[in-house]
């Protein structure tokens, strides 16, 4: 043992009370070390120097590869992060020259390394620390590890160094069970970092040791001088004075002179503390290990990878010792100084081999009794199995839609050997993808037309995996029909499902259930029947629009018939319209005949009748467009749609009911009209609702043959059509009193009225109500006769 | 000024690093001339790193 350094009995008696190695020894760590605890402590240097790279060495290569495996579904497990970041990679890099001479398990180690994105999750871990650090979350212990690890290599990169403190300085604060290696580590990273901001010589060398020297490189280690750091953090920065009375309150860690180590070793006091495995005291000096604390965590994993062999190497070993003993043999041999040896590792790994080999009969076809190479190929290939199995339960744990992309990506470059892989493919694609882009719909993660490139991106990568994998299994047509046709199917269903999933317009409404499993032609078929849709909900749109423009130009139609036929109508009243002037009149009130003179409105008929001979009248009231002859048919239907010369129209004539007379003799002489919209015919009659209108529109001249007769306008009513109202002759005084009292009038006139004289009922249709007619009754006042029918009296 | 020997090693760790990276990167290519390229050099400077600690050493 050199000079200044600690014996391995002296580490052991340490090591042995010390609290900081029991949990370095973590029984949850490494639970078998619980029995065989002092074994590994007697052997405690041996491992310490046995850094996973040294035993590399010494061990056969073929088991490293297992080993490496282990360590990596260990981190994988424990980490759920990619542990290939510092010291693995230079592990593998020396691992990698020394297997050049063997080149199958060279090319099965380089086959175990193409399939670990390094980049990929060494980004990742970037991230997440950085992410973890604006949460402001404390990272449990194994974050922290790989977090220090990684500040080291990629501190200038993603993580601030503030957080960085803020980490630390809260780690320290909460006064969170850490393993020491962790405060170690912080400790180193602050302290070169701030060296480094502060830029000091850290190195000094072991010849000129100097108290004010902060770093003494010795045997390959590194050491820190605590006082010194401890005076150069307190003048230098806020936080670390602090951290470092934490440290030191924790671990009661002293500076320790040569004397007073001395003393603490005669009184094999317990109250050594270290920051990590081993504290090496120099001269008066108390440093603190730097490099070895690395190796601890190799050794760590180490210890698993032992956990899986060592317990059942170690039993043997006991079980053949106490055979030894009992046969009487040489006894010298203690069970504790049993060492496993590097040959008993790779022993008990062929056996396990063999285990393996047994249990699994597909391997015992390929069984060479000669060598353990195509064991160990079927042992590492199955460890490569549960190392892509635990990929996948990570895969659960940290999704995002690129990272899905990059593993189905991976994925699509394995080679078909069963389903498994497209079933797996499958499901990740349907449990994960899908519900990640929900997920990304709901949140809006990411906006639309980058969702839409990445769709787009797998959709691609998806149909060059079709075509390949359509190529690789078209082998087994010939082969393996049965295999060919599973394979067929699920890569049909993954293709279709992709497609379908991957179709970018399928997200728009996000309403859609995406987590239904698709076949390719169900795929198919859901597209068809979406284009269907399409193809109906277009078809009826046109009709409807067809049938709104058949409707929009028939209702034009009619309404320009109907506008010519107003216009044809009053066109051909208005040839033949009579001009008349309101006569001034004073006749006796005691007269009602008298004879015609030329003020009197009158009319000749003889061009009229040459148009039609039914022409019985011309009705004029001054003021309103009533102006116009009156015929009358052999029924009251005709003359609705005709006008006075019998030409088809819709505005019709002014005609009189047939059951009248055509001389105006009956008591009560019906003319009837059309309530036209453009107030002509009967249209000006609603007007005479108004009491004002009637009466300054009262008088209705009728122009006969014979005579001209002069009518008041006294009553204005309605009436529904559906009876038939009118009486046009009454026997007695008394029923023509109670037609008349019958009437409800809505306007009115006082005006006596009885059967000697004759009233004029004016009559059209209610411009409200189809049903209903508007009736006005006109009382003649005089009679003004043709000179051939005046009366000779 | 002497070269900071913390950086110089970290800075040969890195590269090493680096070029491992590269070759795995090459690897997965299937660039096996590339890859035992960057291979050589990941291995040039995991040396270099401990040949550093060696030299320190003594």
């Amino acid at each position: 043992m050199k000079k200044g350094n600690i014996t391995i009995n002296e580490l052991l008696q340490i090591l042995e009370n010390d609290d900081l190695c029991k949990q370095l020894l973590d029984p949850n760590d490494c639970p078998f070390l619980n029995g065989t605890k002092s074994y590994y402590l007697k052997n405690f240097q041996q491992l310490l120097d046995a850094s996973v790279l040294k035993l590399e060495k010494t061990m056969n290569f073929k088991y490293l590869g297992i080993a490496l495996k282990i360590l990596n579904q260990l981190y994988l497990q424990k980490l759920k992060q990619n542990p290939f970041l510092f010291y693995e990679t230079e592990a593998c890099v020396e691992l990698l020259e020394l297997l050049e001479q063997y080149p199958k398990e060279c090319k099965e180690f380089k086959t175990f390394l193409e399939n670990i994105n390094f980049e990929k999750s060494r980004n990742e871990i970037g991230l997440f620390y950085q992410k973890q650090v604006k949460k402001r979350k404390p990272l449990n212990d194994y974050e922290l590890r790989d977090f220090l690890t990684y500040f080291m290599i990629y501190k200038n990169h993603h993580i601030p160094h503030e957080y960085v403190c803020y980490i630390f300085w809260n780690l320290f604060q909460k006064d969170q069970k850490l393993k020491p290696i962790i405060y170690a580590e912080i400790l180193r990273f602050l302290i070169l970092d701030l060296f480094h901001q502060l830029k000091i010589e850290e190195t000094v060398k072991i010849d000129s040791i100097d108290d004010n020297k902060p770093f003494l490189y010795k045997e390959e280690q590194w050491y820190i001088n605590l006082n010194v750091i401890k005076e150069t953090l307190e003048e230098n920065t806020n936080y670390l004075p602090h951290l470092f009375e934490l440290v030191e309150k924790r671990y009661k860690m002293k500076s320790l002179g040569h004397n007073k180590y001395e003393e603490i070793k005669s009184k094999k006091q317990d109250t050594i503390k270290k920051i990590i495995g081993s504290t090496f005291f120099y001269e008066e000096y108390s440093y603190l290990s730097i490099e070895s604390e690395m190796k601890y965590w190799s050794l760590i994993y180490y210890f698993r990878f032992l956990k899986e062999v060592a317990p059942q190497i170690y039993e043997q070993k006991m079980a053949d010792y106490e055979l030894q003993m009992k046969s009487g043999g040489d006894t010298s041999e203690q069970p504790d100084t049993l060492i496993i040896t590097q040959n008993d590792l790779l022993d008990q790994t062929v056996k396990t081999a063999n285990e393996v080999i047994e249990n699994e009969p597909y391997l015992k076809d390929e069984y060479d009794s000669k060598g353990s190479r195509k064991k160990i190929a079927e042992l590492l290939d199955l460890y490569e199995q549960e190392a892509f199995y635990c990929e996948r339960t990570i895969l659960e744990s940290h999704l995002t839609i690129e990272r899905l992309i990059e593993e189905f990506v991976s994925l699509l470059h394995y080679e078909i050997k069963d389903n498994k892989t497209e079933n797996l493919l499958d499901k990740i694609f349907r449990e994960y993808f899908v519900r990640e882009i929900n997920l990304n719909i709901q949140t809006k993660r990411l906006a639309p037309k980058e969702l839409e490139v990445l769709l787009s991106k797998l959709n691609q990568y998806m149909l060059k995996f079709y075509e390949i994998k359509q190529k690789e299994i078209s082998k087994y047509i010939v082969k393996d029909q049965k295999k060919w046709l599973a394979c067929n199917t699920h890569l049909n269903r993954l293709y279709g499902n992709v497609q379908y999933m991957t179709n970018p317009k399928l997200y728009e409404g996000s309403d859609l259930s995406l987590t239904q499993v698709l076949d390719l032609n169900e795929a198919r078929d859901i597209r068809r029947n979406v284009l269907k849709k399409k193809i109906i909900s277009q078809k009826v749109s046109m009709v409807v629009l067809i049938i709104l423009i058949l409707i929009f130009s028939v209702s034009l139609f009619l309404l320009a018939k109907t506008v010519y036929q107003y216009w044809s109508a009053s066109n051909s009243y208005g040839k033949i319209e009579g001009k008349w002037k309101l006569p001034i009149l004073d006749p006796d009130p005691n007269q009602k005949e008298f004879p015609i003179n030329d003020s009197i409105p009158q009319m000749d008929f003889t061009e009229v009748k040459k148009e039609n001979e039914e022409t019985i009248a011309w009705i004029w009231i001054d003021d309103t467009p009533i102006n116009y002859p009156v015929v009358q048919g052999s029924d009251n239907e005709y003359y609705l749609t005709h006008l006075y010369n019998k030409k088809y129209n819709i505005s019709g004539s002014i005609f009189g009911d047939y059951r009248n007379g055509s001389d105006f003799t009956s008591t009560n002489t019906v003319l009837y009209g059309h309530n036209l919209k453009n107030g002509t015919m009967f249209g000006s009659l609603k007007k005479y609702k108004d009491l004002e209108f009637l009466n300054n529109h009262k008088y209705v001249w009728i122009m006969t043959p014979k005579a001209t007769y002069q009518y008041e306008i006294y009553m204005v009513y309605e009436f529904d059509a559906s009876k038939d109202h009118y009486v046009f002759n009454f026997n007695s005084e008394t029923s023509f009193q109670s037609y008349l009292e019958n009437i409800e009038p809505i306007v009115s006139n006082n005006l006596e009225v009885n059967l000697e004289d004759h009233i004029l009922t004016l009559s059209t249709c209610d411009e409200n109500e189809k049903n209903k007619r508007l009736v006005l009754i006109a009382k003649r006042l005089y009679s003004y006769l043709q000179p051939e029918n005046v009366s000779s009296e | 000024m002497e070269k900071n020997y913390f950086e110089q090693n970290l800075n040969d760790l890195e590269k090493m690093v680096y070029y491992f990276e590269k070759y795995k990167e090459a690897l997965k290519c299937k660039k096996n001339d590339e890859a035992n390229y960057f291979l050589h050099y990941a291995n040039h400077y995991r040396k270099l790193s401990q040949t550093i600690k060696e030299e320190k050493a003594e």
